[in-house]
This record gives C-alpha cells, sequence and structure tokens, in this order.
C-alpha cells in the first residue's frame, strides 16, 4: 500500500474512535452480511449515533504488527476530531510528531512545529473518494466502497468493513470495528494475521471545548 | 544635355541601388533570419555561467514542455475515455515527442524499482560514509560491523513508529538499512502529483519535439493539440482544455508584434506625410520625402540583416521609427531656399553639406559605438540607425539632384515666428527655459531603473491568466523555489550539491529540499565505499543478530541478505555509468530535474520556501527564477549600454568642439544634452521607472535633437534665422516617436516616449532661446 494511501485510509477511519467503551470486545468472529443502510433498526440507531459526532478527545494505544516482527510496536498518543475541521493524531510515544488530516490532505507536524504535506498518490484517488464518507460515517457512500459484516453479542459489537473491489481489498485489507452500546473500543487494520494495525481506546470525552492553542498546535 | 545626362545617371544609381536591396531582402529566407525569441537578445556566449546555464535551461529543456489541464465533467468512464482519446492523439502526434499523464504512476514506479534495484551503488556510498564519520566520531569499542549492525537494528526499529513505516513494511526486509525511505523522503516535492479529487482536471505532460521558438514548434503543435481536444470533446462534449507552451505565447506575441509593426509604420509614414502635407504650400511635393525615408529603411534592413545572420524583430519595430529621422535630411535639403535665383543645386548642396555630413555623421559615430555593446538588439540597433542615417542623406542628396526644382517652400505659418522686442515675452521665455534648467538639473535624481524582460514582449493577458492557472495546477507556486546545481561533470555537480545542501540545512533550518540528485552518491563516498566495505565482512551474522535482539525475525530479512551477497560478488561498475542508468529512466517531468551530460551536467532541487538569498558561488547552485536572472542581465547590459553612450555622447560633443571650435561647439551641444537631461528630470518628477530601453532611446533623442542645434547654428551663422525644417522635422520625429509610444510593447512604448519627449524639448528650446534674448542690432551675426 503507498504510504498516502495508508495514512489516509487509517486516519480517516479513526473517528469512529470518538465514542469508546472502557475494554476490550471478545468477539473474535466477523458477523453476517449486513445490507448498509437497510439493516435493522438497531443497527441503524449505532450508525446514526457514530456518525453524530461532535468535539472529540481520546487517548489511544496503537500496536502495529509487523511480518518481519516477533513483538509489536507500541504507540501511545491523543486524538482530537473536530466536525468540519478535521482530525489531528498526536502522538507521544516513541516519538513526538502530529498528523493532521482535513479536506485539504494530509498534514505531518514534528515536535517542534514544523509542517510536511504528504502529497496525494495519483493511484490513490479512488480510495480518496472511497474513504471520504468514512469520515462522516455515511452509510450510503460507505455502501458503495464496502460490504459490511455485522455481529453482536450483548452489549458489545463489531463492523468488518471489506472493500468491493479485488484491487483495493488487496491494497488495504479489511477494516474491523469493536464497541460497546454507541462506544468504539477497538479498530484494526487487517491485512493478514501478522500484518495488521491495532488501535485500542484508552479513555474518551465527547464534547470538549479545545483552547487556541491546541487548535492552533494540532489542527491546520 | 549634361544637365539631362546627369539626372538620368543618378536616376539610374538610384534605380540600380534600390533593386539591388529589394533584390537582396527578397531572397532572404525571413524565418531563419529574424527572431521573435527573447533569449536571443542574450548573447550566445554570455560570460556569467549561471545566466548563460538559464538561457540554456529556457531554451533548451525547458521551453519545449507542454501542459495540459483537461476539465471533464461527467461520468467517469466517459471522462477516462475524453483522456485517453485525447493523450493518445498527442502521441500520435510527431509534433510531440512525449506525452505523459500525471496521473499514470509508469515512471515514477519505474524510478523507484531501478533505484530499487540499483540501491547498493547510489544509496549505499553515502549512508556507509555518514555512518563511519560516526563510528570514527564516537569511542570505538566495538567492531565496525557489529557497530553498525546495531545501529541498523536500532534504527529500524525507530523507523517502525513512523507513520512511513506503513507504506514501507513491504520492502523493509529487503531494506533494513532503510535505504529507500530515506531517500524518498528526500526527494518528496521534486515533481507535484495531481489534485486526486474526481472533480479536479487531468493534468498532462507534455514535451514536444520541435523548438518552441520556431515554426516546427508552434504550428504543428496547435494543430495536434486541436485534433486531441476534438477527439476528447467526441467523448465528452463538455470537456474543456486549458493549456500552456512557451511556443503559444510565442507565437501569440509573434503575431501581435507582427501586426504592431505594420501598423505603426503605416500610422507613422501617415503622420509624417499628413504633417509634410499641412505644412508644405504644394502638397502632393511632398511626396519627394517620401524617397528619402524609404532610402533609410531600405539602407538600413539590407546593412543589419547583411551583417547579421540573425535579427531580432524588436530592431526592425523600433527602427522602423527611423523614417522620422531620415526626413530630417529631405526637409533640410528641400525647404533650403535658394541662396540666390537659379542657384543650381550643386551650389546647393555645397553650401548645406557642412551641417547635413556633421549631423549624419556624429549621430552614426554615436551610434557604431553601440556595436561594441554586448546586447545583440543594442548591436544591431546600432548598424540599423547607422546605416539608415547615411542611406537617407545618401538618397536626399541624390534625389534631389534628378528633381527639376529642388525646392519647396513651406506655408507662411511654418516659418512664422515672432520677432518684435516685448519684455513680457522675453521674461516668459526666460521663465520657461529656466524652469526647465532646473527640472534638467534636479529631476534624474529622483530616477529609478528597473529592468524586466517580460516588457520585452508585448502582454497576452488572456494567454498568460490560463498559463498562470494551468502552472499553478501542476504545482507552481510562491511558496516553492527552485534551484538548479550545475558542474561540469557529474562528480563536480553532485560535490556542488551536497555543498549547496549544507548551506541550504543551515541557511533555511528545518525546510524540506527535494533532489533526485540525492540518488547519486558523491563521488568521495564512491571511492571510499571498498575501504568501507572492507570491514564489513562479517556484517550480515552481525546484523541477524541484531535484529534477533530487537524482537526482530531475522529469517524474514532473507531477501536482504540473498541481495547483499549477489551484490558484493557482482564486479563493481564504473560511477557514470551507474549513475547513468539511473538517469535514463527518467520520464516525464523527473526527467527535467537532472541531466548528465558530456561537460554539463545539473540537478533540480525543490525548496518548500519562498525564494530568499542566492546561495553562494562555491555551491555552482543559483535559484532558477529565470526572469530575475534575466532582469539581472538587462540591469547589467544597460549599465554598460550607459557606459558606451557616455562614450558616444562624448564623441559627439568633441566632434561638434573639433567642427566649430570650443564656444560654439559647446552651444551647440548643450542642446541635445540639456534635451536628454529635462526629459529625464520630466520622468523622475513623474516617478517613472526608467529601463534599458528609456537610455536607448535618450541616446537616439540626443542625437536627433542635436541636428537641430547643427542646422540652427548654421544659419544663424550666416545671419538667417532658424530653417523651418527644423520644426517639420522634429513635428513629424516627435510624432512618429509618439506613435511609438503607442505600442503594447512596454519598452518600445518607452523608446517612443523618450524620443518624443526629447524632441519636442529640443524644438521648444530652439524656439524659446531666440525670444529669450535681447533682438541683435541689424547686420551682426552670431559667431
Amino acid at each position: 500500500m503507498n504510504r498516502h494511501c495508508q495514512l489516509l485510509f487509517f486516519l480517516l477511519l479513526t473517528p469512529v474512535l470518538c465514542l469508546a467503551a472502557d475494554g476490550p470486545t471478545q468477539l473474535v468472529e466477523p458477523g453476517p452480511l449486513v445490507e448498509m443502510g437497510s439493516a435493522d433498526a438497531d443497527w441503524q440507531a449505532l450508525f446514526e449515533k457514530l456518525a453524530s459526532q461532535g468535539t472529540v478527545f481520546s487517548h489511544f494505544t496503537e500496536n502495529r504488527w509487523f511480518p518481519f516482527k516477533k513483538i509489536p510496536v507500541v504507540l501511545n498518543g491523543e486524538m482530537r476530531s473536530i466536525t468540519g475541521r478535521g482530525l489531528s493524531l498526536h502522538y507521544t510515544q516513541p516519538d513526538d510528531r502530529t498528523m493532521i488530516v482535513d479536506e485539504r490532505g494530509l498534514l505531518l507536524r514534528d515536535d517542534r512545529g514544523r509542517s510536511r504535506e504528504v502529497p496525494p498518490d495519483p493511484r490513490a484517488s479512488n480510495i480518496n473518494a472511497a474513504l471520504l464518507p468514512v469520515m462522516r460515517f455515511d452509510q450510503k457512500e460507505l455502501a458503495k466502497v464496502f460490504l459490511l459484516h455485522a455481529a453482536r453479542s450483548g452489549r458489545a459489537w463489531r463492523l468488518d468493513f471489506e472493500p468491493r473491489d479485488v484491487a483495493l481489498a488487496h491494497m488495504i485489507g479489511r477494516i474491523i470495528v469493536w464497541g460497546e452500546e454507541a462506544k468504539v473500543q477497538q479498530l484494526e487494520f487487517r491485512r493478514s494475521n501478522s500484518q495488521r494495525v491495532e488501535i485500542i481506546i484508552d479513555d474518551s470525552a465527547a464534547g470538549v471545548v479545545f483552547t487556541d492553542v491546541e487548535l492552533k498546535r494540532f489542527f491546520r | 544635355m549634361a544637365i539631362f545626362s546627369q539626372k538620368w545617371f543618378v536616376r539610374l544609381l538610384l534605380a540600380v541601388a534600390a533593386l539591388a536591396g529589394l533584390g537582396w531582402l527578397a531572397q532572404l529566407d525571413y524565418a531563419k533570419k529574424i527572431s521573435t525569441n527573447v533569449l536571443d537578445l542574450i548573447p550566445t556566449d554570455e560570460r556569467s555561467p549561471e545566466l548563460a546555464l538559464t538561457r540554456e535551461l529556457a531554451s533548451e529543456e525547458q521551453s519545449r514542455v507542454a501542459l495540459f489541464a483537461l476539465d471533464v465533467r461527467g461520468a467517469a468512464a466517459g471522462r477516462e475515455a475524453a483522456v485517453e482519446k485525447f493523450v493518445q492523439t498527442l502521441r500520435g502526434a510527431p509534433a510531440f515527442d512525449e506525452v505523459v499523464s500525471l496521473r499514470d504512476t509508469t515512471a515514477r514506479d519505474a524510478l523507484g524499482h531501478q533505484v530499487f534495484q540499483q540501491r547498493f551503488d547510489l544509496l549505499l556510498p553515502g549512508w556507509l560514509e555518514s555512518n563511519w564519520q560516526e563510528y570514527v566520531a564516537g569511542e570505538r569499542r566495538e567492531p565496525w560491523a557489529e557497530w553498525l549492525a546495531e545501529r541498523v537494528a536500532l534504527k529500524l526499529q525507530s523507523y517502525l513508529g513512523s507513520p512511513e513505516a506503513l507504506a514501507f513494511q513491504e520492502i523493509l526486509p529487503a531494506d533494513p538499512l532503510l535505504l529507500l525511505p530515506r531517500l524518498i523522503d528526500s526527494v518528496q516535492g521534486v515533481d507535484s502529483p495531481p489534485p486526486t479529487d474526481a472533480g479536479a482536471p487531468t493534468l498532462i505532460w507534455a514535451r514536444t519535439s520541435g523548438s518552441p521558438w520556431k515554426e516546427e514548434g508552434q504550428r504543428p503543435v496547435f494543430e495536434a493539440v486541436g485534433k486531441a481536444q476534438a477527439a476528447a470533446l467526441s467523448d465528452a462534449p463538455e470537456a474543456k482544455l486549458r493549456w500552456v507552451s512557451i511556443g503559444r505565447i510565442a507565437s501569440a506575441s509573434r503575431d501581435r508584434i507582427e501586426n504592431e509593426l505594420s501598423g505603426l509604420n503605416l500610422l507613422s509614414l501617415a503622420v509624417v506625410i499628413g504633417i509634410a502635407a499641412v505644412c508644405l504650400s504644394r502638397v502632393f511635393k511632398a511626396v519627394h520625402l517620401a524617397p528619402v525615408m524609404l532610402g533609410g529603411l531600405l539602407g538600413a534592413w539590407v546593412a543589419t540583416t547583411l551583417v547579421f545572420d540573425r535579427v531580432h524583430v524588436l530592431v526592425f519595430v523600433v527602427g522602423s521609427l527611423l523614417g522620422g529621422v531620415a526626413v530630417d535630411y529631405g526637409f533640410y535639403l528641400y525647404l533650403q531656399p535658394p541662396a540666390f535665383p537659379d542657384e543650381r543645386y550643386r551650389s546647393k548642396v555645397g553650401r548645406l553639406i557642412k551641417p547635413l555630413l556633421a549631423s549624419a555623421l556624429t549621430t552614426v559615430i554615436g551610434f557604431s559605438l553601440l556595436l561594441f555593446s554586448e546586447l545583440p538588439l543594442i548591436r544591431q540597433l546600432g548598424v540599423f540607425v547607422s546605416a539608415g542615417l547615411l542611406s537617407a542623406l545618401a538618397t536626399a542628396l541624390l534625389w534631389f539632384a534628378q528633381v527639376d526644382i529642388p525646392f519647396m517652400p513651406t506655408r507662411s505659418f511654418a516659418s512664422a515666428r515672432f520677432t518684435g522686442d516685448s519684455a513680457v515675452v522675453r521674461r516668459l521665455a526666460q521663465g520657461l527655459l529656466l524652469v526647465g534648467v532646473l527640472v534638467a538639473l534636479g529631476g534624474p535624481w529622483l530616477l529609478h531603473w528597473r529592468d524586466d524582460i517580460r516588457e520585452l514582449e508585448i502582454p497576452t493577458p488572456a494567454l498568460q491568466a490560463e498559463a498562470a492557472e494551468v502552472r499553478t495546477l501542476f504545482g507552481e507556486n510562491s511558496e516553492r523555489t527552485l534551484f538548479v546545481t550545475r558542474g561540469n561533470s557529474l562528480a563536480s555537480a553532485r560535490e556542488s550539491l551536497a555543498r549547496f545542501a549544507a548551506w541550504h540545512a543551515r541557511e533555511y533550518p528545518g525546510d524540506t529540499l527535494a533532489s533526485i540528485g540525492n540518488a547519486v552518491p558523491t563521488l568521495a563516498a564512491w571511492q571510499a565505499q571498498p575501504e568501507r566495505l572492507s570491514g564489513l565482512e562479517k556484517f550480515v551474522p552481525a546484523l541477524q543478530a541484531a535484529l534477533e535482539r530487537h524482537g526482530f525475525d531475522a529469517v524474514a530479512f532473507a531477501p536482504f541478505v540473498n541481495d547483499w551477497q549477489a551484490w558484493r560478488s557482482a564486479p563493481r561498475p564504473v560511477y557514470e555509468d551507474s549513475v547513468g542508468r539511473l538517469i535514463a529512466v527518467l520520464r516525464g517531468p523527473l526527467q527535467m530535474m537532472a541531466s548528465v551530460g558530456p561537460g554539463r551536467c545539473w540537478f533540480f532541487s525543490v525548496a518548500n520556501h519562498p525564494p530568499g538569498r542566492e546561495p553562494p558561488a562555491d555551491t555552482a547552485t543559483i535559484g532558477v527564477s529565470g526572469l530575475e536572472n534575466m532582469n539581472q542581465l538587462f540591469g547589467r547590459y544597460r549599465v554598460s549600454a550607459l557606459r558606451l553612450s557616455a562614450w558616444g555622447l562624448g564623441l559627439v560633443g568633441l566632434s561638434m568642439l573639433v567642427l566649430y571650435g570650443a564656444w560654439r561647439g559647446a552651444k551647440i551641444f548643450a542642446l541635445p544634452l540639456g534635451s536628454c537631461l529635462f526629459a529625464f528630470g520630466v520622468l523622475g518628477l513623474a516617478g517613472q521607472t526608467l529601463n534599458l530601453f528609456h537610455l536607448l532611446g535618450a541616446f537616439l533623442g540626443v542625437c536627433l535633437s542635436h541636428n537641430y542645434a547643427i542646422f540652427t547654428a548654421e544659419n544663424a551663422a550666416r545671419g538667417e534665422e532658424q530653417p523651418p525644417s527644423i520644426r517639420l522635422s522634429a513635428l513629424t520625429t516627435a510624432a512618429s516617436f509618439g506613435i511609438l509610444a503607442l505600442s503594447k510593447i512596454p519598452v518600445v512604448k518607452a523608446l517612443g516616449a523618450t524620443v518624443a519627449l526629447i524632441v519636442v524639448t529640443a524644438l521648444v528650446a530652439v524656439e524659446l532661446v531666440p525670444l529669450a534674448q535681447r533682438p541683435r542690432p541689424p547686420g551682426k551675426t552670431q559667431g
């Protein structure tokens, strides 16, 4: 997967983390295929809840699994999301760096505040178009690109987004979101068991107000 | 009979000269002879290597690039089909050598593949050298191989926490040294990827086969683009094409220059003849002035095209107004009344030849000095004006020799003058002259000079706006700076790039500098590599151990081990060959980023900051702000032209002192000099910014007003009033140069306005000086 594509994919999906639950889920297998937009009322209610994110602040832990590494690389950070302004991921461990995604694209900012645009990749044009609705959790648009497998167990649920296009599936793999009630607990980008990224939400607060200093530092 | 024969001999002479001149002009290949290329204004042997390089880049490499932005609305399938047809049609046209859609990543993929294949040849030397420097700067407790292996594992571990690691995870087993990720990080920005949103236009980069400055790089290109656009429209009728190429702008500029050339010439001729018709007593006889002008222009064209292999069209645009100067001699000869009834033409010429020769030859001397200018345009103008004036004088002398009555009186108002002794008039004239002197002394101090090469061309606002839009889509903006680093050899260019990168890092800390040159090792690193490798026989097992210690699966790095061992056992390639293979895969926009050739190598670099301080000379690097470079060049030529003009004026002044004595000569020379200073004073007070062409205009204006000073002084010496020819000449000259001031070419406008202002000033001064003086007692003449 090319760099821009992967980063964008990762960042655009992350807003669903905004309503995080307290602990990881126990659902280990994907559920049956569900038709987005015409799912039952419970799924509709969940989707609408996920789509109606406001200003969110979360702490997260990211485990990166590589096929050539026996143990994952662990990163910690903070996520800030503002509807209409974009998403900011501030990694605090092991290095201090920030990634910002918004309508203008992707921006990397180092610990000294120096910013660098990540140029769009021509090959990623359809990916960009496909993933933009994800930021809004737009079921109608998502349905055009992904198949959805959904599973429930009590209050816990699991959503598996599988790209319809084979080439896209090869590039980005499957996206899995675990949650409980209306909170996201974990997100995974999975190309294979040995090649995946897990994001575990440690805590989350919705409706927070960011200061001007935070806005300037963590957004464009 | 003798007179009859003499007249026919003169007519024959004129006819032969005219036929010879026209014959010469008729056989010229004007496409080859006349250039509209701005770059032809710069000497081919420009001494500044930076400017020479800019000229070379502009004329050879970059100028052939055409950029297209194709907007196609509607369904994706139709859009893709329309774009594909457009691209394929262009590719099929002989007018284009290369056509690449920026969405096509083939060129970038090929480059990436090539760099990966050659990573040990190209990237390892620099990597080894920088690590070695750190190793020797440290305590060296471990052997080199172990130290390096541990460092690789640590860096790899750290890298996996970066955002980029996710993108490169598939190549890391073959590249744990991170050679490729490091390089890609350092070349981000050398080309601008296209916008990826669905509504964005498709960007297409193309290179024409012919030079855009010549016909083969223009019309065939336009036709091919027209066909490609039609092909796209067949699939998407609402498709909109915006595009830019040097050839398109050059062609539009040439068309407008040609239109302006013919329009201004005709208007100038009409005005000159019109003034003559109004002021002369017999209108139809004014036609006798036309041969003088035409003879001057013919001589100027012939001489210039004989002397120079290639002449810039601006010479003819500017020089076409020579008519206004050439007609002076006709006026002076034709309007001068006979000294006595039935005075023979030979006697009249004998009487007038001194001022005629004095004015013509001193002007020619002045303009001849321009032949020493570095700027081809100025040299060409020098020949054009000098030859034109001599031809005009010869034509005037010969033409009126075969006219039955070589005299025509002016209408009374044209020679009327105030002869009374009025204190009011005198004081008014003195006051005006005083104001003039003050303006001449004070105004020039307020002048500002600036040369801008863009002023040499006729603006084409619509095309330029379209070009700006397209270039912005292709990523050009004021927040980026392009640099070019040159060298006589690959090694020297690469060493200079390393020095430049070090300077840039100090000068712009935190800003990125991307260059394809980063994929090329320096010769020093290349040469040091065998020694650095000599201590790395046990590197592979040391690396495997280090990887295991840091939680990696060492077996997964088998691709690296295999490639490393194969590379170590293969013969080492030659430095230039290795780099040559890399350069050979550069295609499309990337091709513009580096060039390696015998005796001439360069690398482009792109910095993510606005233009700032120029790099020091030892970096052999310049900011590629082509216009600024050209402007500096023209600024330098202006100084050179100023020096030559000063020498020319000095010679003209000296000629006057020699011909007319110190006091009289100084008085004669004071008129052109004072008029020039007054004109500069007015321009200075008006806040006008002056350029090289104001300076040339001033030189021309000085030479013209110099004629009036001589003719006035000659008449005064004979106790006669100033000849009416001065008024007519000044009016026609002012009118013709005033028309030049209507030009849409800024520099031509500058030239016309300056000459017109100086000539009018000189005329006013000639009229005011007698009014400001007390009338002399009858019978006393000036001496």
